[in-house]
């Protein structure tokens, strides 16, 4: 059986006559509720909205009455309405509470207590988070994930399975263009679902089983706890570390999930950091395991992207205007998590991702053939040559340039190819590296800022990011040049 | 009157120290979604609190509850010192 809550009778007074106001009306919401709601000034009643039950509910109902109502009854417990019925429930839910449960130890409830305090104390907390950082991200996802995983399942693939499908479909198509679409250098096997089994999805995979982790252990609103202040100068608040660790993820994903920042303000920062300095797990994967031959260029690939992130955060936090953002966040206890609840959240992630990505590269691996067959795509990568030249890179470089677009890994997974044939080397890789991560987002992460943030703040960040991006890797071939620093 | 004692009832939590502990007497802040949002997670006046940390976020126990707030926030959290 539940209990009414009975308000102090002030309240229900005013309830009993907002009620009235209602009358006979008939609706789904019972009327008590439609009437505490309309007390509670709730914004989903009140704003002006042209949903048909409001408009309808704007019509009938008396709100300068309902205002004058509020006012009275304030008055009469000289306290605002909405905390005053917030603290009657309150109060129900703390004796029910005391009735239904028992406390037998003190201590059980604080089990890792010693655990949190380390991880939310500046001094040992921030320690633990690069530990965190650099374990989980860097040699887990990075090392592990884009480094042997993907040496081993794309060796087996460029060894077992390429000569095979093109084989195959050379003895089933006699013709070199149909042939070409479904396998050689750009085939949709060949290259499609080649670049998205064996380079991307173990990267992912590996990655989104980190996240799962981070997120069951309960660690994750303590990062945001000791970022806060870090991030406020920035225009963002502590909880907007969630977006921007899961867009090391996958920066559609996440681009999606600044739904639940606070402000609209966080939101377009955030959605503009991610398309901008966050690479995604693909991209990071690749990127660190070339780089990270190279520890010097990994230096300056960090620094100049970590540079960015924060110079562009805080001009962004100038710009953009808005109220700034405030920050509020429970901090669960830490657990040890599930075995199953991780392995089911990687599941479940890693179907979305795969279904949102497979077609995407088969689409790209399409319209290469397509562009190649036609000559629109070498028209284009023709135009993109000078520009490579510009930024010092090898000519070769161009056509990566353009598959980042279809999917920012892809992208990268371009890359990997360059970079394993001997084309692309030293300065060159540093100057590819920074100018990709900072490039375009992919056409899915387009598709989904377009929905969230709406038309004219897409074109505006994604104009923004491609000029950023040349511009920046133009003066950081001219800088490296200029130091002669030598990788 | 010449000055004016501070009252020990109302506190902001800004003002505190780490390991404070005490009774909310109110909640207060000019943005009502603040309020709101304390009151939802069960911070309500008449309940112990007690300030776990200040930097680099203020951390605040409530019941069984822990949350971290930013300073605007634990500006709006008046309290009755009752000891450390």
């Amino acid at each position: 059986m539940f209990e009414q809550i009975l308000y102090p009778s002030p309240i229900e007074a005013a309830i009993t006559r907002v009620e009235s106001l209602i009358g006979d009306r008939k609706n789904s919401i019972p009327h008590r509720t439609m009437a505490l709601l309309l007390l509670q000034k709730d914004p989903s009643l009140w704003s002006v909205s042209d949903s048909d039950m409001r408009s309808q509910l704007k019509q009938e109902l008396d709100f300068a009455e309902i205002e004058s109502i509020i006012a009275e009854t304030e008055a009469a417990i000289s306290e605002s309405l909405t905390f005053a019925i917030a603290q009657a429930r309150h109060q129900l839910a703390m004796e029910i509470e005391q009735d239904v449960t028992i406390q037998p130890h003190q201590q059980r409830a604080f089990k890792h207590e010693w655990l949190h305090q380390l991880s939310v104390h500046p001094l040992t907390g921030i320690p633990i988070l690069l530990l965190v950082l650099y374990f989980g991200i860097y040699q887990f996802v990075g090392v592990f994930g884009g480094g042997i995983l993907v040496d081993g399942m794309e060796g087996f693939f460029e060894s077992e399975i390429n000569p095979l499908v093109n084989t195959i479909v050379a003895t089933i198509f006699p013709w070199t263009i149909i042939q070409d679409l479904f396998a050689n250098d750009y085939g949709i096997i060949t290259l499609g679902i080649r670049y998205a089994v064996a380079i991307v999805l173990p990267i992912v995979t590996i990655f989104f089983l980190m996240f799962s982790l981070l997120e069951d252990s309960g660690y994750l609103p303590r990062i945001s706890l000791l970022v806060d202040r870090l991030f406020k100068t920035i225009g963002l608040s502590g909880r907007s570390i969630i977006p921007l660790v899961l867009g090391l993820g996958c920066g559609t994903m996440a681009t999606l999930v600044t739904r639940t920042l606070e402000s609209k303000r966080e939101r377009i920062i955030a959605t503009l950091l991610l398309a901008l300095t966050i690479p995604c797990s693909a991209q990071l994967g690749v990127i660190l395991g070339l780089l990270s031959q190279e520890p010097a260029a990994l230096l300056v690939w960090a620094t100049v992207m970590v540079t960015i992130f924060l110079g562009i955060g805080f001009l962004a936090g100038k710009i953009v205007s808005g109220e700034a953002s405030c920050f509020y966040m429970e901090i669960p206890p830490l657990r040890v998590p599930s075995l199953n609840a991780i392995l089911t959240k990687t599941y479940v992630r890693l179907k979305w991702y795969f279904w949102e990505i497979l077609p995407l590269f088969i689409l790209a691996s399409v319209l290469i053939w397509a562009g190649k067959l036609t000559g629109l795509f070498d028209f284009i990568v023709t135009g993109l040559e000078p520009v490579m030249l510009w930024l010092g890179l090898p000519k070769e470089a161009a056509p990566t340039f353009l598959y980042g677009f279809f999917r920012r890994d892809y992208g990268a997974a371009g890359m990997f190819d360059l970079h394993s044939s001997g084309i692309l080397a030293g300065q060159q890789l540093v100057v590819a590296a920074v100018t990709l991560t900072l490039f375009i987002p992919c056409i899915a992460q387009l598709q989904f800022m377009f929905k969230e943030r709406g038309l004219k703040n897409t074109i505006a960040i994604a104009s923004f990011v491609v000029f950023f991006a040349f511009s920046l890797g133009y003066f950081l071939n001219q800088l490296l040049t200029i130091m002669e620093l030598s990788f | 009157m010449v000055y004016q004692s501070f009252s020990v009832d109302y506190s902001p939590l800004n003002y505190l120290g780490a390991k404070t502990q005490g009774v909310i007497t109110a909640i207060r802040n000019k943005d009502d979604k603040i309020v709101k949002k304390l009151l939802s997670m069960g911070v309500h006046t008449g309940m112990h609190i007690t300030l776990e940390q200040r930097f680099p976020s203020f951390v605040i126990k409530v019941g069984q509850t822990r949350i971290a707030i930013d300073k605007n926030i634990a500006s709006s959290i008046k309290v009755r010192v009752i000891g450390r």
